[in-house]
């Protein structure tokens, strides 16, 4: 969905903390002078070290703490206001939920604090234990469940009343690489409906995989700002992913290449690449569950709840109007490109995907894509080259020097693999690059 | 209302699912109720007795333990949401904080029902069906029994004469002579003139009001009781309950009385009633006269002469020496003021101790509201006690102090219930009398103003409760102290 602009959900201008001492002596400045601007539907990350200020922003945005100096608006409001908190859902560090509760009571009743009829609670209820993968152990109390079982359970009552704002503090905390890549995916998913996600974390990887933009803050101050292509993509090196090839065919692309860029020397690094733990582990655990092993744990989440969608939409027809959102965003569909990174043919008339089947879609995608064996050729560029493989230029600057005796089909093919992975402006967001 | 039920059911199953915690309460409450119940039923005594007993003891038990309960779960309730920051949660959803309290004063007032509800029902079917049934009465035991404990009676103490108007007369009088006689003295030293008035006051205060306590030898005193509304006036009985004292004691400890009764004064108009009674002193006796000798306005003319047989002189005291009772009601009605009385002091106590739970850490709230409990309790005890051995400052200071402290042991039921008295504040006659007699410029009597002092505690709470909620409104949930 496209992101609309000057439409600020969050703002603050000069935000500070400064935590006091028991005689009211200030001794630490937690935030310091924090300008924020969120747009709506943005994913915006805030990335930094161990008491760098993060949760404490949060907390100064939910009415929690009240800044020293400066200001902040949620909403349009100040923090802290009820009509606020009914379109925000928040995740806080450690879910801090009642553990005498059991999944089923625990959103019955955060439901109830927002007003919801008790068959939107129900509702809601059930679809959220089953994205969340809890519907087999709604009976036992949160007292005796897993870390990562009350992370998860802390999900889906941030997303009971189907927030317009959602605010997460370290929301992978604590969970297992299924549930951890299942909250990515939610996020992603969220950003794409156009919700407007908050996102607090210090495990880079999360905040890299799902974030538009990111914010790094250090000692309470920004240290840097922007998006995550403009923080990340390293414009003086070039990657070409392509099928396994011949040790001829990767002699020819070296050949190429250090005639492209002779100051190369031996920055040049040709290697089969391996598999992600991550991957591996997500493919194993698919496997137990489809041979159906008996687990007192979390299950493997159904994706995403059809009610989280845009407010405005009558809940019974959410799902077909949100599909049709999803299916005719202009910049991309979700489902498309989990479907083209696991090298599956995405036809022209590739039929919407529903949510649910979307993780399975994956898991199955990433066991096909193992048997590609891409071999990744990386080239390090000190020096600034005309022609060089950028993801800005055109293919068909590319074309070496045709006195080189070089296979003109190994180009044309991995022409053919960049123009594929071009297709997807939403490279950033892909989890597996 | 959907968002405050919600928290309010939330901290009802909290409790209810501290499995410990009921099987605790289950044991206490209602197992010492039935081995209490139990045992008495095996000792020896007038039944009356056993019921009265099982009465105080029981409530008086059920009460405390429910109390502390409420205490330590108010206070309990927002610490721990606090400290274990499930605030968090709840806080920042569409909830605001002042429905947060209000739903967990909700719950703890649902959670008192539940337990209080079980509890006194036990109580109640054990001391009217178990411990009467537990051998055959005779039929004066059942009347006994009947009449003065399972019964609801008022009790009317006599008008005592306002002597404020002699004391001053007699005060000024003498305070006159003291200055002509001892002029040096006293010129440069007004400080002194005004102890010895204050002086000279209480002593004649004291006589004046002796005087009409205590009768001598051959002498006689009336007594005039007002207001007076027995149930049934045709067929029906006054009690005339007294406990004498004596200047020296006599040789058996016993004394003869003489008594009269009627609507007027029995030595203008003549008693309509009479009698003669020999009774052992410092000893609560209780005799009955028919309802008719009071006057359709509730006048009761009680007329007393000390035989000069008797050869010491008999003392009324003030407080307990003389009482007109009267039945008004049945016990079961009794029972349930008394359960109303009851729970309006654990809402009091779930109210202070949500209020200090919103500013203070668990132990330090639960010792304040502890400490403003015990206070409360002995109150009384402790107006009574400034009056010894305390300079002036200290005596002020404690009565500021104890202003501010709740006056549980002036509105507690139980010992009522167990003598068979209304159980009954009325709060809204009593204060339209206070007003009447404060517009008339008299002295609002002791036992009015006693039946006023719910109301003070009530406003006392109300302000206890619009702190806790201003502190806990503009409070910072998530504020660390570094």
């Amino acid at each position: 969905m496209a992101k609309k602009q000057n439409n600020p959900i969050i703002q603050s201008a000069g935000l500070t903390k400064i935590f006091l001492d028991f005689w009211g002596h200030q001794r630490v400045v937690a935030v310091d002078n924090l300008d924020l601007e969120i747009q709506q539907g943005e994913v915006y990350g805030l990335l930094g070290p161990n008491g760098s200020g993060k949760s404490t922003t949060i907390k100064m945005l939910l009415g929690l703490l009240y800044p020293t100096r400066g200001w902040c608006r949620v909403l349009g409001r100040p923090p802290g206001n009820v009509k606020v908190n009914a379109r925000i859902g928040y995740l806080p560090e450690e879910s801090y939920l009642y553990p005498f509760l059991n999944a089923r009571e625990t959103l019955d009743f955060y439901g109830r604090l927002f007003g919801l009829s008790r068959p939107q609670r129900r509702q809601r209820t059930e679809s959220l234990l089953d994205m969340v993968g809890l519907a087999s152990v709604t009976r036992r109390s949160i007292g005796e469940y897993s870390k990562g079982m009350i992370r998860r359970i802390g999900l889906a009552q941030a997303l009971i009343n189907d927030p317009e704002l959602l605010i997460l503090d370290e929301p992978t905390a604590g969970l297992d690489p299924i549930g951890t890549r299942q909250i990515k995916d939610l996020i992603l998913e969220l950003g794409r409906r156009g919700k407007t996600v908050l996102l607090c974390s210090h495990l880079l990887a999360d905040v890299e995989d799902v974030c538009d933009r990111i914010c790094i803050l250090y000692g309470g101050k920004i240290q840097s700002q922007g998006t995550v292509q403009e923080m990340l993509t390293c414009h003086q090196r070039t990657q070409i992913i392509s099928p396994t090839l011949s040790p001829e065919a990767i002699a020819k692309i070296e050949y190429i290449i250090r005639a492209e860029a002779p100051m190369a020397g031996d920055q040049i690094e040709v290697s089969t690449p391996r598999e992600r733990l991550e991957e591996v582990f997500l493919r194993i655990v698919s496997e137990a569950q489809t041979a159906e092993v008996e687990t007192s744990g979390a299950m493997m989440g159904s994706g995403v709840s059809d009610f989280l969608g845009a407010s405005t939409v009558q809940e019974d027809d959410s799902r077909a109007v949100i599909e049709q959102l999803v299916s005719t965003d202009e910049d991309y569909s979700g489902e498309i490109e989990m479907q083209e990174k696991a090298g599956i043919e995405a036809g022209p008339d590739l039929e919407p995907v529903a949510p649910d089947s979307v993780r399975q879609e994956v898991l199955e995608g990433l066991v096909d894509s193992s048997a590609i064996e891409p071999v990744i050729v990386e080239t390090d560029s000190s020096e600034p080259v005309e022609k060089s493989l950028t993801t800005s230029s055109e293919p068909e600057e590319l074309s070496g020097p045709e006195d080189e005796s070089v296979d003109q089909s190994v180009i044309d093919n991995l022409l053919q693999n960049r123009k594929s992975s071009e297709s997807s402006p939403a490279e950033k967001k892909d989890p597996d690059n | 209302m959907e968002k405050i039920w919600a928290i309010a059911r939330n901290l009802m199953v909290e409790v209810l699912r501290m499995r410990i915690l009921m099987s605790f309460i289950i044991l206490i409450t209602a197992a010492y109720t039935f081995i209490f119940a139990w045992w008495l039923r095996q000792s020896r005594g007038p039944v009356d007795e056993k019921v009265q007993t099982f009465l105080s003891y029981s409530l008086s038990f059920t009460l405390g333990f429910l109390a502390l309960l409420t205490i330590f779960i108010a206070i309990a309730t927002i610490t721990r949401d606090i400290q274990r920051k499930e605030i968090f949660t709840i806080t920042t959803k569409c909830i605001t904080r002042g429905r947060y309290l209000m739903g967990k004063l909700l719950g703890l007032a649902v959670l008192n029902l539940f337990f209080l509800g079980i509890t006194v029902a036990i109580i109640y079917c054990l001391a009217t069906i178990y411990l009467p049934r537990s051998e055959e009465l005779k039929p004066a035991e059942h009347e006994r029994l009947e009449g003065i404990v399972l019964t609801a009676r008022r009790g009317v103490k006599p008008q005592i004469k306002d002597v404020r108007a002699e004391v001053k007369e007699w005060v000024d009088a003498k305070v006159e002579s003291e200055l002509r006689d001892r002029r040096e003295v006293y010129r440069n030293n007004p400080d002194e003139v005004e102890k010895m008035r204050r002086v000279l006051t209480e002593e004649k205060t004291k006589e004046l009001i002796q005087k009409q306590t205590a009768v001598s030898p051959g002498s006689h005193i009336v007594w005039h009781f007002r207001d007076i509304q027995p149930r049934d006036r045709e067929n029906g009985l006054v009690f005339i309950r007294f406990k004498q004292d004596v200047d020296i004691n006599p040789r058996d400890d016993h004394m003869e009385n003489e008594w009269m009764f009627g609507p007027e004064d029995p030595l203008l108009r003549g008693g309509m009633g009479k009698g003669r009674t020999r009774d052992i002193i410092r000893t609560v006796h209780e005799f009955g006269i028919p309802a008719r000798v009071v006057s359709p306005q509730g006048d009761l003319y009680v007329y007393y002469r000390n035989p000069t047989v008797n050869r010491v002189t008999a003392i009324f005291p003030l407080d307990t020496g003389i009482e007109v009772t009267y039945t008004v009601g049945g016990f079961t009605g009794n029972f349930l003021r008394t359960i109303v009385l009851m729970y309006v002091r654990l809402l009091f106590l779930a109210v202070l101790g949500l209020a200090a739970g919103t500013w203070l850490s668990f132990p330090t709230a639960v010792l304040m509201i502890l400490v403003i409990y015990v206070l409360g309790l002995c109150s009384n005890f402790i107006y009574d006690a400034i009056h010894w051995e305390t300079g002036e400052v200290l005596q002020s200071t404690i009565r500021i102090i104890m202003v501010f402290i709740p006056n549980f042991s002036a509105w507690d039921p139980v010992p009522l219930i167990e003598k068979g008295r209304l159980v009954s504040l009325d709060l809204g006659p009593n204060l339209l009398r206070a007003l009447d007699y404060w517009t008339a410029g008299e002295k609002i009597p002791a036992d009015i103003l006693q039946k006023l002092i719910l109301l003070k505690d009530m406003v006392l709470c109300g302000l206890a409760a619009l702190i806790g909620y201003l502190i806990f409104r503009s409070r910072e949930l998530a504020r660390v102290i570094v």
